[in-house]
């Protein structure tokens, strides 16, 4: 068995950068890589498909490339990605797969065959209304017609038994990380923000089979001894896609600790056990159906708001850091509620106007310490 | 000095605008439903029922026009609204909470209904409306047509389109009326197939109508399709423009040069670049914009054809199909070259453009230019970067015409 230390090097270095071991994978096995742009792309199918799904966060330091083909006024999420496909950084996969959450994201889909590249390309056209049975009809249409390209593209075909296989799979590593998330909560410090990030976005870039051996161990070779957050300020990570890791350093060394996090590249991945409901594409659509409140798909009886706070009254967080991607239509337009709900519920938050490159974050430091003391004044 | 550059319609919308407007107030007073709608969503359920509706969009353009666009978004950006977000709803947001408006105002709305057709930001607009004044908030799920509208999504569609008539009967409390929504149904077909005609005769050489005429009376066909008076509307205004057709009257005398516009107009600054290109002989006889809305409808089936016509406007079609429809339109109106405005803060607009133009151009051999601004946020509009574009721009193309 791994020691805890080399399972979370292991981790790290796959984050760092996870392409050769990709393509090393592709070499070794036959097999195709499928990235996904975030968020909700159902990658059971694809494994089920004998494919592998990797979720593509983009991240790169300038976007010089993509300013030629897209106006600067976008997400970087999409930016930095259709740099990363120009600079072409993620040739290795096969094909890409679109989930249909905002404009901005529909947009990419739209310029990337005419852009970068001109294979596979799937625009999953998700519903984007969750409080409606109507949807639910539409949803599993729209998975039958995204199994049935997936069946061309590997030619050959996806069966239930296959699908409800790789359900399992994908529930076990969405348990041990529920485990993790857990532990994290009842031990703040034990990981640092660092750690628990590279472990979640390892989860996105291999196999869910191999990457869930690696965490089971890890979780058992974690010693049973408090972690020391005495004095520490509390906190709970809020927003849709937030990798920088220099920023969660940068939160640790003022005096703060992680306790929890709505993040894809975080808790929301994870969230939702598919169900064992009898028919696989059931369970897939119930798992959709009971995501998280997400600012992309339209709830009014369940906010994100709330959930925040929730969220924070049970990881007994002393404050909120909303860190809003700029370009973000979907969070910023549900920002002023959210602030109004963190308030009300007496929870100090820090908004942090952020994008996904790894640039140094200057007077985030000065704000998080003024943030901290206001926190510890209270 | 006299600023028009060409002769004016006699026909104007402002009248019926100013009805428009007052019908909704005076709804309210009675005690009538009054809802407000997005753009392009499915209004003829709700004129069948007798909701008084109103157009936050047509409102926020309208303040872009008389120039009190600045101060609403100010407001709304104090309240926590990005500067970066959808300039129409930041003006709405404004208006809501500071109850300013060059109208007096939008009557509170008793619901909402928004569709996704042009965007999805009007989702999130209208669910910040729905939580500022804890209403209902209707949303029609229309998923992105592709090339063409998929069947599982026509039905979707069709089933909210059910589901919403359910609501209208639930909220007010009685019965769809099936009579009345035909007769609405073939009124906005009507007014969409007359719209149609007016826009084509942008296609004469000379134009005797522009695209940005077309901006104005667009108005009815958005705000009051479903109506007599709109279809009247519109009548008249075919009558008026096939009569300057028949004269050989042109918009522009001396038209040299023919474009296409894309994307909304910059209201808060429209005759900006319109009067600009004049000077060299240029103007605009059509846009992919006020298109969109001469849609036709089928009575005898009405949700099929609504749920069609509703999911395959412009913005919701493949990248690909938006080539196809400016080349054809380039085409059909004899087009030397476009502009597409880069809508600073309407990203499903403008993300897409510099890809598109590309497209456009290689399959035309036409010229086009894009220009950076946004549609009701002044501060995103620098006259020396947009006149400096088209400068070059329309001296290049009258050169060569």
């Amino acid at each position: 068995m791994e020691s805890r230390q080399a399972i979370l090097d292991l981790f790290a270095e796959i984050v760092a950068d996870p392409y050769p071991r990709l393509r090393e994978w592709k070499a070794r096995t036959g097999r195709k890589v499928l990235g996904c742009l975030p968020m909700y792309v159902p990658e059971e199918i694809i494994h089920a498909a004998g494919a592998l799904p990797v979720v593509i966060t983009g991240g790169v330091d300038n976007t010089s490339l993509a300013e030629a083909h897209m106006p600067n006024f976008a997400c970087s999420l999409v930016r930095s990605n259709l740099e990363a496909a120009l600079r072409r950084e993620l040739d290795f996969c096969d094909g890409f797969v679109f989930p249909y959450i905002c404009d901005s994201m529909q947009s990419l889909s739209e310029l990337w065959p005419r852009t970068v590249q001109n294979g596979f390309k799937h625009h999953i056209l998700l519903p984007a209304r969750l409080d409606t049975i109507i949807a639910r009809a539409y949803l599993l249409k729209e998975f039958q017609r995204f199994k049935e390209a997936l069946e061309r593209l590997v030619d050959a075909e996806i069966t239930a038994v296959a699908l409800s296989t790789s359900i399992d799979i994908y529930n076990r590593d969405r348990d041990l990380l529920q485990q993790l998330y857990d532990l994290r909560r009842r031990r703040p410090g034990l990981l640092t923000g660092r750690q628990v990030q590279a472990i979640v976005r390892a989860a996105m870039l291999m196999p869910k089979e191999e990457h869930a051996e690696l965490l089971h161990g890890l979780l058992l070779a974690l010693e049973e001894r408090e972690a020391n957050c005495r004095g520490k300020v509390r906190l709970v990570l809020s927003g849709i896609l937030a990798t920088n890791l220099n920023l969660l350093d940068m939160i640790e060394e003022a005096g703060g600790v992680i306790v929890d996090d709505d993040l894809y590249n975080g808790s929301r991945y994870f969230a939702g056990l598919g169900d064992r409901a009898s028919d696989p594409m059931e369970s897939l659509a119930n798992c959709f159906f009971n995501m998280m409140p997400c600012s992309t798909k339209h709830n009014p009886t369940r906010g994100w708001a709330e959930y925040i706070v929730q969220m924070a009254r049970e990881a007994q967080a002393d404050g909120v850091i909303v860190q809003l991607m700029k370009y973000c239509d979907p969070h910023a337009f549900d920002y002023p509620g959210i602030k109004d709900k963190l308030e009300a519920a007496g929870l100090p938050h820090l908004l942090l106007e952020t994008d996904l490159n790894r640039r140094s974050l200057g007077q985030v430091q000065t704000r998080l310490q003024a943030f901290f003391e206001l926190v510890r004044g209270v | 000095m006299d600023t028009r550059i060409y002769p004016r319609l006699t026909t104007s919308p402002k009248e019926l605008m100013a009805l428009h407007y007052a019908e909704a107030r005076q709804a309210k007073v009675e005690g009538r439903p009054v809802a407000w709608l997005t753009g392009m969503a499915p209004v003829e359920p709700l004129r069948a029922m007798g909701v008084a509706v109103v157009y936050p969009e047509n409102h926020a353009a309208m303040c872009g026009a008389r120039r009190v666009s600045l101060e609403l978004c100010e407001a709304a950006e104090s309240q926590g609204y990005s500067p970066d977000l959808c300039s129409y709803a930041r003006c709405d947001i404004g208006s809501v909470i500071t109850g300013s408006s060059p109208v007096g105002g939008l009557p509170r709305p008793d619901f909402l209904l928004s569709c996704s057709n042009f965007c999805m930001t009007v989702t999130k607009w209208y669910e910040a409306l729905a939580r500022s004044f804890d209403v209902p908030h209707i949303h029609i799920d229309t998923p992105f047509a592709g090339d063409g509208p998929n069947p599982a999504a026509v039905s979707y569609v069709v089933d909210q389109l059910k589901e919403l008539i359910a609501f209208l009967e639930g909220f007010l409390g009685r019965p769809f009326d099936r009579e009345r929504f035909r007769e609405v149904v073939c009124l906005a077909d009507e007014s969409g197939a007359i719209w149609g005609e007016v826009l084509r005769m942008g296609r004469r050489v000379p134009a005797p109508f522009t695209a940005f005429d077309g901006f104005t009376h667009m108005a009815p066909m958005v705000a009051m399709r479903g109506t007599q008076a709109t279809v009247d509307y519109y009548r008249a205004l075919y009558v008026e423009v096939s009569e300057r057709a028949a004269s050989g009257v042109a918009a522009l005398p001396g038209e040299k040069v023919r474009l296409l516009w894309g994307n909304i107009p910059i209201w808060c600054n429209l005759k900006a670049v319109p009067d600009f290109l004049a000077r060299y002989g240029g103007y605009f006889v059509a846009s992919e914009y006020a298109n969109s809305w001469a849609f036709r409808l089928d009575p005898d089936d009405p949700l099929r054809s609504m749920a069609l016509a509703y999911s395959t406007v412009i913005p919701n079609l493949s990248l690909e199909q938006r080539a196809r429809t400016w080349v054809d339109l380039m085409e059909d109106y004899a087009a030397h070259g476009f502009v597409m405005h880069s809508n600073r803060s309407c990203r499903p607009g403008s993300l897409i453009q510099y890809k598109l133009k590309e497209m456009v151009e290689t399959r035309t051999g036409a010229l086009g230019v894009i220009i950076d601004a946004d549609m009701v946020d002044p501060r995103s509009y620098s006259e020396s970067h947009v006149i400096g574009r088209l400068e070059t721009f329309i001296r290049t193309l009258s050169g060569s015409v």
